[in-house]
């Protein structure tokens, strides 16, 4: 079993199954989530746009 | 040597569910930061006694500023650089540093961060920081329950059951 408060954004989060949606991200982009007191992980949601123009320059290297 | 308590009570220790290790493959060099940081101000001279080499004079000098204007968390601040600088390495507490001040932005930071958005900053904090920052398609991770999020990004090992506190209270949560 896990233990600890769960905020996202700061914000502590109540129901754990609530859904991610676009609104949980900080300028539409980056999520910041903790889990207990020192869990951190930082979440950069990308688009089919900037994910199709990485794998172009990834081609080109 | 006295038993090390966490600000709940709890003794420190895996299976407390509330262990920090030193190895940064274990808990990585932020979380450690941030775990001192958030330390209680009524522990705050114990774990500087305890975890710093600090002299006892500077100690009681850092506190008798800290009592001054707690919500500056000098002492807090003090803690997680001796512990982060002895443990690691002084370019690890500078970078922990910086990330901070882009995650909790002090009021000035607009001018200081020019036109950057937040989340720009956040960013350019944790770029090369693989283990801290996860890339996922938006298309992947919209409409995932959190619960599952925490398991795909690694801060929890299932997604059955948690025990979460609200405002200190232990709820058991089980997810479907």
């Amino acid at each position: 079993m896990q233990s600890g408060g769960i905020y996202i954004n700061g914000v502590q989060v109540r129901d754990v199954e609530k859904q991610v949606t676009p609104d949980l991200f900080l300028d539409g982009k980056v999520m910041v989530i903790r889990f207990g007191k020192n869990h951190f992980k930082i979440i950069e949601g990308l688009t089919n746009e900037e994910i199709a123009l990485e794998e172009e320059l990834e081609q080109e290297d | 040597m006295p038993l090390l308590l966490s600000p709940s009570g709890d003794k420190f220790g895996k299976t407390a569910g509330n262990a920090i290790f030193l190895d940064p493959n274990l808990t990585h060099p932020f979380d450690l930061y941030q775990y001192f940081l958030r330390t209680f101000d009524d522990h705050a001279a114990q774990y500087l006694n305890i975890f710093t080499l600090l002299p006892l004079e500077r100690i009681e000098e850092i506190m008798r500023e800290h009592v001054k204007a707690p919500e500056k968390r000098l002492a807090q601040r003090i803690l997680a650089h001796e512990v982060i600088t002895l443990v690691h390495r002084a370019e690890v507490t500078e970078k922990c540093i910086f990330q901070t001040a882009a995650l909790y932005p002090a009021p000035s930071a607009d001018s200081e961060g020019g036109n950057l958005l937040r989340s720009e900053r956040i960013l350019q904090a944790f770029a090369d920081d693989e283990v801290m920052l996860k890339r996922y398609p938006f298309t992947e991770i919209h409409g995932m329950p959190i619960s599952r999020l925490l398991k795909t990004v690694g801060l929890t090992k299932s997604n059955g059951k948690f025990l979460i506190h609200i405002f200190s209270v232990p709820l058991l949560m089980v997810s479907r």
